[in-house]
């Protein structure tokens, strides 16, 4: 047992060492004490978390079940549902004060898969876009020259003389978001126009898959089509802005749907996806269940 | 310092809320507001605010009117156009923000069909109070009870 001796300095130190020596000890035994208990819970752990596993799984399929389930009523179940005018009316008066570009309206759709099947990924076709998209094309095939003509979207068209205008600060490049041109108009294009639209990003160039001989392919792809994956379990799209009418909305938002339904029946899978529930919503607004 | 029950209170009416009864609020604050008012749109053309980013020098007033009042107000006005422009003061170096307090107003126009503005300064005042204020100069009028729009609480909610 630990002593004290008020005598001599020495036996005072000899008294303190052994005193250390006793916490150490029972530290050590402590600690093993410790570790036994450690390792029975541990076992003990070991032993739940197999059957935890198996709870897991076991919920995880359960709560599969009941989405698909829930996925398969009608929207109008929901306490949140609304029509798409009414729905409108909310969000409208959620983004009050805002301009039309800070409140873009998107909707955003539930899908209910299987875990091997591949996620979504195609673009719609909206017939009332949000945003106008202005384009440069240099060919100088008549041929596709007659396609572009009647397309209101299309600003400039040409061969060498278009370089040369753009070559002397003639046109204004500002409101162009794309070019595109034909296999022969590579070259010159390069040489000439390389340090103006490079930095732009205008510059067409195979690279970029914006040189082919056939203009069509590119003109339905990039005019007014908008593309969209999925993420996680939802699909989600820009539908219109706060100053667009009702029925422009909803043409837009039937667009999305028939895309989407398109988009699952050419999924690789075992089992064909479901749309569940579709919400509209603004950045500032609440999400309302609609029709889709 | 407030006691534990009333910090309780707090936490449950923000965080305690079920997500029903949130979304449910959200909702009825725009529909079921305090400023649920119609106003004749063959004297009125449009409404503009103007007041400053920052809330310092009594501009906060209008910021809250905007966002507790302006919502309800376009929901039973929708055709009725509402501006607001917010602006942001920079200084050049050695300069005091104060100096420019002045210059900037915080007023609420009301354009009516005939070409009278009238502007109702709006520093340093409730938001209530300016509603008042907004009230009698339209002459806006009360929507009755029963055309208010309110989402209620399922009492039974669907099976899912």
């Amino acid at each position: 047992m630990i002593s004290f001796s008020s005598s001599s300095s020495i036996s005072r130190y000899i008294s303190l060492a052994n005193i250390l020596s006793n916490i150490r000890s029972f530290s050590t035994l402590n600690s093993y004490l410790f570790a036994s208990e450690l390792s029975q819970q541990v076992i003990a752990r070991q032993k739940q978390s197999k059957s935890n596993k198996e709870q897991i799984a076991k919920r995880k399929q359960q709560r599969f079940i009941r989405r698909r389930l829930r996925a398969r009523l009608s929207p109008s179940l929901s306490p949140f549902y609304m029509k798409i005018p009414q729905a409108l009316r909310f969000l409208r008066a959620a983004e009050v004060g805002r301009s039309p570009t800070e409140g873009t309206i998107s909707v955003n759709c539930d899908i209910v898969m299987d875990k091997s099947s591949i996620p979504l990924n195609s673009s719609v076709k909206l017939p009332h876009p949000l945003k106008e998209i202005n384009i440069m094309i240099f060919t100088t095939k008549p041929d596709q020259i007659k396609l572009c003509e009647n397309l209101s979207n299309i600003k400039y068209i040409g061969g060498l003389d278009l370089i040369e205008k753009i070559k002397n600060n003639q046109i204004d490049i500002s409101n162009i978001h794309k070019s595109f041109a034909t296999s022969e108009m590579a070259t010159p294009l390069t040489k000439n126009l390389a340090k103006i639209l490079g930095p732009k990003g205008l510059l067409p160039s195979v690279k970029k898959n914006t040189i082919n001989d056939d203009l069509s392919t590119f003109l339905d792809s990039s005019l007014s089509s908008v593309p969209f994956k999925q993420k996680g379990l939802s699909v989600s799209v820009a539908v219109g802005r706060s100053n667009f009418s009702d029925a422009q909305v909803y043409e837009n938002v039937l667009a999305f749907s028939k895309a989407v339904r398109d988009a699952i029946t050419q999924q690789k899978a075992k089992r064909p996806s479901i749309l569940a529930q579709a919400t509209i919503s603004t950045p500032r607004g609440p999400g309302i269940v609609i029709d889709f | 310092m407030p006691g534990r029950r009333h910090t309780n209170q707090i936490i449950k009416n923000t965080f305690g809320l079920s997500r029903l009864t949130k979304q449910l609020n959200r909702l009825n604050s725009i529909s079921n507001g305090p400023s649920a008012y119609k106003i004749d749109a063959s004297r009125i053309n449009s409404i503009s605010l103007l007041f400053k980013k920052d809330n310092i020098g009594g501009h906060m007033s209008l910021r809250k009117f905007w966002h507790n009042y302006l919502p309800t107000l376009q929901f039973y006005n929708p055709t009725l156009p509402i501006n607001v422009t917010r602006v942001k003061i920079g200084t050049k170096k050695g300069e005091k923000l104060e100096k420019y307090y002045s210059k900037v107003p915080c007023e609420l126009t009301i354009k009516f069909k005939k070409g009278d503005d009238k502007v109702i300064d709006c520093k340093n005042k409730n938001p209530a109070t300016i509603f008042k204020e907004f009230v009698e100069t339209t002459k806006a009028t009360k929507v009755p009870q029963d055309q208010l729009i309110t989402i209620q609480h399922p009492s039974k909610r669907p099976v899912y």
